[in-house]
């Protein structure tokens, strides 16, 4: 593995790991999403 | 895991997430569910990160050589520099879909940040919206265009194709990120619009947001199409910078409607007003969008039936389908709620000045759009048919004769230069009258003052140009002709066609708009300096944070004056010269000799191309060669009794007898033309003979006719020794080798001098006298202005490019393409008199730097937003 694998691959893993702390937020936010004004739209 | 199977799992799980948020979002707006909608707001930011995750990947592909990805093997190569690797990313069709997928997914994550206070069904339709554009494009890049896609069998080539050399240039480099970006931020806008549309939202809070996206968008797009003209100008060699190619025109489209909105916004914003134009605006615009790309990525330019040319093109069709019928639906849909609350009340305000700027701006979409699409869909008979019938109806109403219509209509730029030009003078006269009146209301009386002083000294401004023009052109025509000048001047006057007027009215109002843009601005600098006694540049400072809009504007209104002055230039006066040259013939130009020297021979290892220079000097007419450079010469020619500089570009070197003015001939001119392309090996002196060979075999693998050319270089110094002092032999086709043998010893030894000189040479070009045998004609260094355009041919590409060279001036650029002519040593030399052009560019930069300084993050003045202010309750009317 030369250095820029190295450099992309670090980078690459920083970018995953936001990503998947991105969608545990989103899951989080939409938790228990039974909301009471449902079907007002 | 390959990098392929990874990019590739990558963009699938950004197509399944992107889907996800989609219908999160739109769930959430339907039910009203905040949770969801905030979920889709971190969603987005998912995708983004997935999207630069992504990327990286593509990057690594592209910067490790890894030529089992198709998109690799055929847009770079082992020898591509870095920067052009980097830019490889962009420069082809999917890896151009993959910057619009990564470009959309980050400003989307922006948008979700920006929103993440809010989370009411109007930000659920706008997350939705932009989610459901990125689905789009994601889908492009799973089933019809993947960057990914690898050779199936084979494990690919062991180099890639390399990029386009068009494409291998700075400029090239940085137009598509802007370009791009341009047309991928118009998606926030219009987003804005559909949200508000699908909410029925009241207020004008929207057009606070969309403004900075859409300024945003516009900026981008402004700058891509200028480094797109400025690299026009530069590489393209056909000596213009706007050509209205259909990808140009694509390209324009959204930019004059989304200049439309930057001006109908700021009406809402302020007044409430034109909330029909907006939405319909901010939806035309992104439609627009589509329909460039559309148009540039499918074949339907080169040819209307080569539909199947590209996977994206049907794709891209029911893409715009799709967005006209929802726009167009939801516009009608929310026809009635989106009535302003008043009404324009007078012709002479500000927004009714907008509103016309507007449908000008709209009627050169269709013009742009009709005169690009018309030559292809008149290939069809029937659509001739029904053209040919509406123009007879036309002629029929007008009682005008019509020549009925045989074969696909043509339309070139003159066409658009006479279709477009008085819709841009008459928004330019807009530009100079709109920020004299106010909104809201009718002028009073000191602004009508104003108004009424603008247009007369519009008036006396254009009669004092026109005068002036024909008093100095009357001279000048009077001079030439020897005709009385009164009788050339009226000729003149007469002989003014269209580009002269169109020029003319350019130049008029663009002084106009410089007036008024920088008188508002003193008058103002000095209001404040009185007040509170600052320095001008803190005043204009304070004035530009207080209300950047004015005072942005009233700067970009300076650049687009400076630029029309640009575009006048080119109209009033264009003196272009297309014309074949062999070695030391010479052409006028204005004012000026230029004079073609010979073309000389370069190798670019590191990029693999030969070029082919061709070397001019250019010097005033008439202007005789200084002293010291005559000086230079004489102390280089050694035997010379005397130089003589009376008959420029020419110096006459005069020598005591025949032989040696012969000498110094054969030693010039074989060292001016072989020298640096052929080198000397095996000279005989016993039977004064040499072999030439080719320096840089190179060069010839790109370029076999370099050999021809060689060989005619060495006919005219055997010719210049005269009799057969010298003969020729080889430098036949494919023969790389000549052999040289002399008569005469002087010959000889003055032939291997041409060797032998080092360092710069005072003489640059050498002929016999062709009345005095003892006189030699050279061309010396710094006798004028060198010039080099030249044409690189490259290992890996068929096709050449041409490298102009232009001497930039204040008031005309000197404009010089040549390539190679039928010929020996010709070159065909378009040279031109390129009037305005640093106008046209310093108005580029004062556009760009002011859009860039209004995007700075400001102060907001929620004050402004008139009916959210007076009903805050009315969000939501569904
Ligand atoms: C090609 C032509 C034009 C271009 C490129 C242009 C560009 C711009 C830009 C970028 C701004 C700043 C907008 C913002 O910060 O949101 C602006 C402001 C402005 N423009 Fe133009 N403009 C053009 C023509 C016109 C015309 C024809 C009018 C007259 C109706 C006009 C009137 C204004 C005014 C009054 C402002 C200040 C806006 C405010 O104070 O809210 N412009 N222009």
């Amino acid at each position: 593995m030369s250095v820029t694998d190295l450099v992309f691959a670090v980078l690459a893993a920083g970018a995953l790991t936001l990503a998947l702390r991105a969608v545990v937020r989103m899951i989080g936010a939409a938790g228990g999403s039974d909301c009471e004004d449902k079907g007002a739209g | 895991m390959s990098s392929a199977v990874l990019g590739q799992v990558l963009v699938f799980l950004s197509l399944g997430l992107t889907a996800f948020v989609a219908a999160l979002a739109i769930q959430g707006a339907v039910h009203r569910d905040s949770r969801k909608v905030a979920a889709a707001g971190f969603g987005l930011q998912a995708v983004a990160w997935l999207g630069v995750a992504t990327s990286l990947v593509l990057m690594h592909a592209i910067v490790t050589h890894d030529f089992g990805i198709k998109y690799v093997a055929q847009y770079t190569d082992t020898g591509l520099p870095l920067l052009y690797l980097i830019t490889a990313f962009w420069g082809g069709e999917k890896g151009a879909l993959a910057f619009w997928v990564l470009s959309l997914s980050i400003l989307g994550a922006f948008l979700a940040r920006s929103r993440r206070d809010d989370s009411s069904p109007y930000t659920g339709w706008l997350l939705a919206t932009t989610a459901l554009t990125l689905l789009f494009f994601d889908v492009l890049m799973v089933f019809a265009s993947s960057p990914f896609e690898t050779f199936l069998a084979s494990g690919g080539p062991a180099d890639g194709n390399g990029l386009n050399p068009l494409l291998q240039n700075p400029l090239m480099a940085v137009h598509p990120p802007p370009q791009l970006l341009g047309f991928i931020a118009y998606t926030i806008p219009f987003a804005f619009a559909v949200a508000t549309l699908a909410t029925g939202r009241k207020d004008g809070a929207w057009v606070v947001d969309a403004r900075r996206w859409s300024l945003f968008a516009w900026t981008m797009l402004t700058a891509g199409l200028l480094v797109g003209e400025l690299w026009s100008y530069l590489e393209l060699g056909w000596g213009g910078y706007w050509g209205w190619d259909p990808v140009e025109n694509a390209a324009l489209l959204p930019w004059l409607t989304g200049t439309a909105m930057l001006h109908t916004f700021s009406v809402e914003y302020r007044t409430g007003l034109l909330r029909r134009w907006n939405v319909s605006l901010a939806c035309l615009t992104f439609l627009l969008t589509i329909f460039a790309t559309f148009l540039t990525r499918s074949q339907l330019i080169q040819s209307l039936h080569s539909f199947s040319g590209s996977l994206l093109t049907p794709f891209f069709l029911w893409y715009q389908v799709v967005l006209l019928a929802v726009s167009v639906g939801l516009i009608a849909w929310r026809w009635r709620v989106l009535r302003s609350e008043s009404r324009i009340e007078s012709f002479m305000s500000r927004e009714a000045l907008v509103v016309a700027t507007a449908m000008l701006l709209l009627m050169a979409v269709f013009v742009v759009m009709w005169g690009t699409l018309l030559p292809k869909f008149s290939e069809s008979p029937a659509v001739l048919a029904v053209v040919d019938r509406a123009l007879a109806g036309i002629a029929g109403l007008t009682g005008s004769v019509h020549v009925p219509l045989t074969g696909a209509v043509q339309v070139g730029p003159e066409w658009f230069n006479k279709a477009v030009g008085p819709i841009g003078i008459a928004v330019l006269a807009m530009t100079a009258l709109g920020p004299l009146f106010s909104l809201r209301q009718a002028p009073g009386q000191a602004a009508r003052g104003t108004v009424w002083r603008t247009l007369f000294s519009g008036v006396l401004l254009a009669l004092g140009i026109l005068v002036a023009l024909v008093l100095v052109r009357g001279a000048a025509l009077a001079e030439i002709s020897g005709m009385a000048w009164s009788k050339a001047s009226w000729l003149y006057l007469k002989g003014l066609s269209w580009p002269g007027v169109y020029g003319l009215a350019a130049v008029t109002f663009a002084l106009q708009v410089l007036a008024v843009s920088c008188l508002d601005w003193v008058r103002s600098v000095r209001a404040r300096r009185v007040a509170k006694g600052e320095s001008p540049w803190t005043a204009a400072g304070v004035l530009f944070r207080e209300n950047p809009r004015r005072y942005g504007g009233h700067l970009v209104h300076v650049g687009v004056a400076l630029s029309f002055l640009g575009f006048a230039g080119a109209a009033g006066k264009l003196e272009k010269k297309d014309i074949v040259l062999a070695p030391l013939e010479a052409t006028t130009l204005g004012g000026r000799n230029v004079l073609f020297l010979g073309t000389r021979d370069r190798w670019d290892g590191t990029r693999n191309y030969a070029a082919l220079e061709a070397h001019f000097q250019v010097s005033k007419r008439g202007e005789p060669v200084s002293d010291d450079v005559v000086e230079r010469v004489r102390n280089e020619a050694s035997g010379a009794i005397g130089v003589d500089g009376a008959s420029p570009p020419f110096l006459k070197v005069r020598f005591s007898s025949e032989a040696a003015a012969r000498e110094y001939l054969v030693t010039q001119t074989a060292r001016v033309t072989l020298a640096s392309s052929l080198a000397l090996v095996g000279a005989d002196q016993s039977r004064r003979q040499v072999r030439l060979v080719v320096r840089r075999p190179e060069v010839l693998r790109v370029l076999p006719e370099t050999l021809r050319r060689f060989s005619d270089a060495a006919k005219i110094v055997v010719a210049g020794a005269g009799g057969d002092r010298l003969s020729l032999k080889g430098g036949g086709r494919g023969d790389p080798t000549m052999t040289v043998t002399a008569t005469e010893d002087g010959v000889f030894q003055a032939f291997l001098a041409g060797w032998s000189s080092k360092g710069e040479q005072a003489v640059l070009a050498a002929r016999p006298s062709s009345v005095d045998k003892t006189v030699v004609e050279v061309v010396a260094a710094g006798g004028g202005l060198a010039m080099s355009p030249e044409v690189r041919f490259y290992v890996k590409s068929e096709n050449p490019t041409t490298e102009v060279e232009i001497e930039p001036g204040l008031l005309t650029d000197l404009y010089l393409a040549a390539t190679p002519a039928k010929g020996a040593g010709e070159v065909n030399l378009t040279a031109m008199d390129h009037p305005m052009m640093s106008s046209l560019w310093a108005g580029a930069l004062v556009i760009l730097l002011a859009g860039s300084a209004l995007l700075l993050p400001t102060r907001r003045r929620k004050s402004r937003i008139v009916s959210a202010v007076k009903d805050p309750g009315s969000e939501v009317v569904a």
